[in-house]
């Protein structure tokens, strides 16, 4: 289907005249009425109706559609999605799609040395408040000018579990790439203005989506058009820029005309090469700089591996959902074996509290019942502050859990700092309140010295 | 933006070529809806190789050279259709002045404006902001547990705060000191205010940048020990950091104001309590003597809030929010309360340690900077180093100069 990309904002009647007005429920709201509002606030996908004509799907299509647009690379269980962006500020919204780090990978090196990086960007994934954080892609680079050697390289990865990019300017040496992965949906990266037309015609024939680069805006504009004027519209811009500077103010400027100027002919996902640029920041960080201004795909090289995951951390903490602060359920949890004479431990629902704690509680080597209260994901200093920690909360949560039949004793062990509510706590559950220490770190000498002495 | 008219000869050839070899392709795309719009080439920017050889080798049959062009493509309308997005903001930051040279009745050889913008943090396309953003570095009255990489870097002076002021200047490059009385603090040494005073005198007397103040956080000790220091450094217009909600601010700011200083607004991570402790320090400063502190937290560990409240609440004080045009300050040392930027991990998989406090401290002060933080609190030298060099070069605009380029991948440390 194409999508009218000139579709501007309608209103909740205009959208509904669109509409087939039966009212039939299909669409999971009462009435077409309802489901118009929906699709004006962007809550509703427009496939939820099945019987609109193509003419008012891709119009609503267009409608509906974030001005950064949506690219899926890669296929099936490999597939990563980049873009589909509709905010300059995390404030005003959220961060949809997470900057995908893609690891650069290049035909002069030899098999040994493709296979060690592999290992190294397996390693660098950790767990970190139940996601994992990982390099998300590989770049395929034709730094040997030659096809043989791309090919080659191509083969050695293709089964490995990562989307792949493409990147030669050669039309040729891409066509053999492209070959080899069928429909795997590679982003092929490379297209410049000389080679614009053989690299898009490849896209069109492979089904994959295309970057393109220029070295001004109106060559890259000219580029995007001429992409689109064949019916391309799986773009990814690789903005104009030398320095870090030139690409946080391009990558910056893109954004802020597709979302504020709604000008969709920049209205695509990004790719950057930070660590080819000219800039005196080491080349690790210049990788958060660009995160931080919106690139959508950051191709990292294997030397910086193992200064990533800083930067891994960056991008889950612009990616949380700054009106929701990320929590874990309220209850009863279980670190390491406890027994029924273990600890009794409590604290709040924020994410990060629950995981350092837990975290650290597991590296100690304790044993102990957790009692997570729901505080609306805040954390302990947060909620004392709002009074979102409240007694009663604490005392359902141990009602519910039945934590009294799992223990023998009856001492709970909260916070430090959430001392002031001991007595209140005490009054509320009946048990025995015991003030922790401030730090986490320091629970497995309290636990000794005032726990284990009672 | 490359738009000169250069090798116009050599390009308009080429162009004729190229629209004629895509020409031929067009033809050979299913269904294709061409729409040509004005491409600009820049001979300099073309190898003819390469060019006819991508193009040949897609092409089948041989182009034929006198074939007209494809409809005459309008140069200029390219040109027109690209306006960078420029806002309008009706607000602007005000410009705090820290330092005062002997003429302005202090001793300091060097002062630093903050503030000032008109425009968000680096976005040079809608305008230049006049004053780049400005390091300081931490020293402190007393010994404090540091991490390891940093106390190695100052372990000589680590009982002398004049000295480490000194240090800091000369060797580190701090642009400010912040002088932290943490030995006031009651629970601590107690030291009184006149004691604590004295401290602030050697280190206005050791070095000639300008220098900030910080208590100890409790709200009654602090009061006291400010008053004395705004008295003891009367016309060298340093910041007094800080005050706050839950102290008696509008002591503090008298004191601040009879000596003619400056002072930092420090709240928690809410807008509205800036614009409350703000709304009440006006009521005796003016706005050229605050500076706003919403409160740094560590990569990992709320940075994300931290970014997000800043960022808003400059684009709020750009579109007009009277209440929080200031200059931000970024406790940026509060990254090291990450326990990644200090723990022993395997360095592997987390990078050597020595490293990986500059780099915590780097990436929480390289995003704030982006949120629009004008005055950074740092620790270690290399990560002032790094956030040094971005500041000027990304100010600045200079050349790239690959013999200042710290390379931390390849160097040994």
């Amino acid at each position: 289907m194409r999508v009218s990309r000139k579709a501007k904002q309608m209103s909740p009647i205009e959208v509904y005249k669109l509409l087939p007005k039966t009212n039939c429920g299909k669409c999971g709201f009462p009435t077409c009425m309802a489901f118009a509002f929906k699709l004006v606030q962007g809550a509703v996908e427009v496939d939820k109706c099945p019987y609109l004509s193509d003419e008012a799907k891709s119009l609503l299509t267009g409608m509906t559609a974030p001005p950064v647009a949506l690219v899926v690379i890669g296929r099936g269980d490999k597939a990563v999605r980049v873009g589909g962006e509709k905010v300059s500020f995390r404030h005003e919204d959220k961060f949809y799609n997470q900057p995908v780090i893609a690891l650069e990978l290049n035909d002069l090196m030899d098999m040994e040395e493709v296979k060690n990086c592999l290992k190294k960007a397996e390693e660098a994934a950790f767990e970190r408040m139940e996601q994992t954080l990982k390099v998300n892609a590989l770049a395929l680079r034709n730094l040997s000018g030659r096809a043989e050697p791309f090919v080659r390289l191509v083969e050695l990865v293709k089964d490995t579990p990562y989307p792949l990019i493409v990147s030669t300017e050669n039309p040729s040496t891409a066509m053999k790439a492209l070959n080899i992965l069928k429909d795997e949906r590679p982003l092929l990266h490379g297209a410049v203005l000389r080679n614009l037309m053989p690299m898009a015609s490849l896209a069109r024939r492979f089904k994959c989506p295309i970057s393109v680069k220029a070295a001004d805006w109106r060559t890259l504009l000219a580029a995007v058009n001429r992409l689109r004027g064949i019916g391309l519209h799986d773009i990814v811009i690789h903005p104009p820029g030398e320095t870090l500077k030139e690409v946080i103010e391009s990558l910056t400027i893109i954004r802020r005309l597709a979302v504020d100027k709604k000008f969709d002919r920049l209205g695509y996902p990004t790719i950057t090469f930070p660590e080819d640029l000219k800039s005196n920041v080491p080349e690790p960080l210049r990788t958060a700089a660009v995160m931080t201004r919106y690139s959508s795909i950051i191709v990292v090289k294997p030397e910086t591996l193992r200064f990533l995951r800083p930067v891994m951390m960056l991008r889950q903490s612009i990616m949380m959902d700054p009106r929701a602060p990320i929590s874990v359920k309220p209850g009863l949890y279980y670190v390491g074996k406890p027994t029924p004479e273990s600890p009794v431990l409590m604290t709040t629902n924020y994410a990060l509290t629950y995981y350092i704690l837990t975290e650290d509680l597991k590296n100690m080597g304790i044993d102990c019942y957790l009692i997570v209260v729901d505080t609306g994901g805040l954390s302990v200093a947060c909620s004392i502050a709002g009074d979102k920690l409240k007694p009663e909360s604490v005392k359902r949560v141990m009602e519910e859990t039945g934590i009294a039949e799992k223990v023998k004793h009856r001492t709970l062990i909260i916070p430090g700092r959430a001392a002031r509510l001991s007595g209140d706590i005490e009054d509320a559950t009946g048990w025995r309140v015991l003030v922790g220490p401030l730090r986490s770190r320091e629970i497995a000498e309290f636990i000794e010295k005032q726990f284990r002495r009672e | 933006m490359s738009g000169e008219k250069r090798g116009s000869k050599t390009r308009r050839s080429l162009e004729a070529i190229i629209a004629d070899a895509l020409n031929q392709l067009f033809k050979n795309l299913e269904d294709a809806e061409i729409e040509l719009e004005g491409v600009e080439i820049e001979a300099d920017e073309l190898e003819l190789e390469p060019i006819m050889q991508a193009i040949v080798s897609q092409i089948p049959k041989p182009v034929e050279v006198a074939k007209p062009a494809v409809k005459p493509l309008p140069e200029r309308l390219l040109e027109a259709e690209f306006t960078p997005p420029v806002t309008e903001y009706p607000g602007s930051i005000v410009e705090v002045k820290i330092g005062a040279t002997k003429s302005e009745g202090g001793t300091r050889s060097k002062t630093v404006v903050l503030g000032g913008e008109t425009v968000p943090a680096f976005y040079t396309f809608e305008g230049l902001n006049p004053n780049p953003p400005v390091v300081s570095l931490d020293v402190f009255d007393t010994r404090i547990p540091l991490a390891r990489a940093v106390r190695m870097e100052v372990k000589d002076v680590l009982d002398d705060p004049a000295e480490w002021a000194k240090k800091a200047v000369h060797k580190f490059g701090a642009e400010v000191v912040n002088l932290h009385l943490v030995s006031i603090d009651p629970l601590l040494k107690d030291t009184p205010p006149s004691e604590a005073a004295k401290t602030v005198e050697n280190v206005l007397q050791a070095v000639d940048v300008p220098i900030c103040v910080g208590g100890c956080g409790d709200p009654l000790k602090d009061l006291k020990v400010f008053e004395k220091v705004c008295e003891v450094a009367e016309g060298e217009r340093i910041l007094i950091n800080s005050v706050t909600l839950d102290m008696d601010f509008k002591k503090v700011a008298e004191a601040v104001k009879r000596h003619g200083h400056a002072v930092i607004a420090f709240t928690s991570m809410s807008m509205d309590d800036a614009r409350e402790l703000n709304r009440k320090l006006y009521e005796v400063l003016p706005k050229e003597d605050i500076v706003i502190d919403t409160t740094t937290a560590a990569l990992g560990y709320g940075l994300d809030y931290a970014f997000t409240i800043m960022e808003r609440t400059r684009l709020a004080a750009l579109m007009g929010d009277t209440e929080l045009q200031h200059p931000i300050s970024s406790g940026t040392t509060n990254a090291w309360a990450a326990r990644e930027a200090w723990m022993k991990l395997d360095e592997s998989k987390w990078g050597p340690r020595e490293l990986r406090g500059p780099i915590w401290e780097v990436v929480t002060a390289l995003t704030l900077l982006l949120a629009g933080v004008d005055y950074f609190m740092m620790m270690h030298p290399l990560a002032v180093k790094t956030v040094k060099q971005v500041i000027d070069r990304f100010t600045m605009g200079g050349v790239f100069d690959s013999e200042k380029y710290l390379n931390w991948v390849s160097s040994t440390f």
